[in-house]
């Protein structure tokens, strides 16, 4: 194949010559695996392009796992959604309870007590009769909200970690785990009448 | 032939994708910064209205030709130490032996508290630390991973971790700098020595450090007669850098703006994308 521009020139003249080439597979090959590991170069380093992660980070899940897990904080994260669905329509969200409705947690010496023994059996048994809060004597009667697995033992433990902990309640150990809870279930397996405050008085405060 | 249309597309693509690049995608990536909300409140709040006169004085000045305010992080490691030896000590002892076998367990032991954190184990990895934890927790001791972050700037005292984009949230411009002919001035808060040194290094480098290269910058400074007394926030000033008899060095508003600018920089707060365990007490 010739082309008009090197016909057109003297024959001593270098010819330059114009028209298709091809390109070896070994080029194509290289420039496949280069690319291949460009971009798993910057997958593996680019933080995904979110704008959390700097380097020498390499993704929100490992600066996630650099955070100290917090037992008691997550508890009480938790909680507080539980509080939502199932205490807070009576006890309210502020924790201040409401009159002729439900007595209140915040401040409450049933709540701040030394340890969970008493409240675990509330939710699970109701609670009727007269009771003494903050100096106020309460006759209302509680449903056991908990029982027959209306609740989770997991839920029971965070929310109850959770009214040990808002509204300037402070307890020295606020965590109340699910182990605790179910030793208490054990405890009350065969009981379905509702709790007295004096039967909860008789109880001690820390689970055994 | 008429290349007009392919000249125009060809300029276009080009614009378009260095604005995209340059422009667009840094606006979506952190455009959108706002206050990270912490334990013990908002970070970084918004400077006090001294420090932020002072800014404009540190932008106007041309601080940041000599001055960078950007901490730079090679890699991250961590340290374990025990703050409560829990009840039983023969189990913490054993276990502590286990975990770190070059240390005097029983001293460690003994002398962890809150307070007074001991180390069991420094630069080690992620899964080593977390690995210590699980054994001294189920001995019933209470330990603390530190998150260290390492780089030569962090070598150098010049922060606790890198530097973000949160920190410059209330930076207007920001003054992230291009050359370090000064140290770097990010966490200056955290390291600067008190007001009158400052104010002294201000009016001429050289009276508190020898070898500095700093330009003097006496006209924030401003020499008058003393008056029935002298001034309470005069420099105190001797030798060749004293003022002529009679005289005295005082500060302008400027001066103490810009003081009142270095010591509110303190990017050193433990973010989520840039960790930073606090210092253990001594």
């Amino acid at each position: 194949m010739k082309d008009v521009k090197s016909t057109s020139m003297t024959e001593a003249e270098p010819s330059v010559r114009s028209g298709a080439t091809y390109l070896s597979m070994w080029v194509l090959g290289l420039l496949g695996v280069l690319t291949w590991w460009a971009f798993s170069y910057v997958d593996a380093r680019g933080g995904h392009f979110n704008s959390m992660v700097y380097a020498p980070y390499g993704s929100t899940n490992q600066l996630a796992s650099f955070i100290p897990k917090d037992e008691t904080g997550s508890a009480f994260a938790r909680g507080k959604m539980v509080y939502g669905t199932y205490c807070g329509n009576c006890h309210q969200a502020n924790g201040m309870g409401a009159a002729g409705i439900a007595p209140p947690l915040a401040g409450s010496e049933w709540v701040l007590a030394e340890g969970p023994n008493r409240i675990i059996r509330i939710p699970y048994l109701g609670l009727t009769g007269p009771i003494k809060v903050s100096g106020v004597e309460y006759n209302m009667a509680m449903l056991a909200i908990a029982a027959g697995g209306g609740m989770t033992e997991q839920q029971v433990a965070d929310v109850l970690t959770y009214i040990r902990m808002d509204w300037g309640n402070k307890v020295a150990a606020p965590l109340v785990t699910p182990e605790q809870v179910s030793k208490v279930l054990a405890e009350i397996k065969a009981r379905t009448d509702p709790m007295t405050a004096d039967e909860l008085l008789k109880l001690p405060a820390l689970v055994p | 032939m008429n290349h007009g249309p392919l000249i125009f597309l060809g300029i276009l693509v080009t614009f378009v994708m260095s604005w995209w690049g340059l422009i667009f995608a840094p606006q979506m990536q952190i455009g959108v910064q706002q206050n990270a909300s912490l334990v013990d409140g908002i970070y970084p709040r918004p400077r006090a209205g001294l420090a932020e006169q002072g800014h404009h004085v540190y932008v106007a000045n041309g601080c940041v030709q000599c001055h960078s305010q950007q901490v730079r992080q090679e890699s991250y490691t961590f340290d374990v130490v025990l703050t409560a030896p829990g009840t039983n000590n023969e189990i913490v002892i054993r276990a502590l032996g286990k975990i770190a076998p070059g240390i005097n367990a029983g001293a460690v032991a003994a002398a962890a508290t809150d307070q007074k954190p001991q180390t069991i184990l420094t630069n080690v990895p992620q899964g080593v630390a977390d690995d210590a934890q699980a054994r001294l927790k189920k001995a019933g001791a209470t330990a603390k991973t530190l998150f260290i972050p390492l780089g030569v700037d962090i070598a150098r005292g010049w922060g606790s971790r890198l530097t973000v984009a949160a920190d410059y949230l209330y930076d207007q411009p920001v003054q992230v700098g291009h050359s370090r002919l000064g140290p770097d001035l990010a966490n200056y808060g955290q390291r600067a020595p008190s007001t009158k040194l400052i104010l002294e290094h201000l009016y001429d480098p050289r009276l508190t450090m020898d070898k500095s290269l700093m330009p003097a910058h006496r006209y924030l400074f401003e020499t008058k007669p003393v008056g029935k007394k002298s001034s309470p926030d005069a420099l105190a000033l001797t030798g060749k850098f004293a003022p002529p008899a009679g005289h005295e060095v005082v500060p302008k508003p400027e001066a103490l703006q810009l003081v009142a600018y270095l010591q509110s920089l303190r990017a050193s707060t433990s973010l989520f994308e840039a960790p930073a365990s606090p210092a253990p007490q001594p």
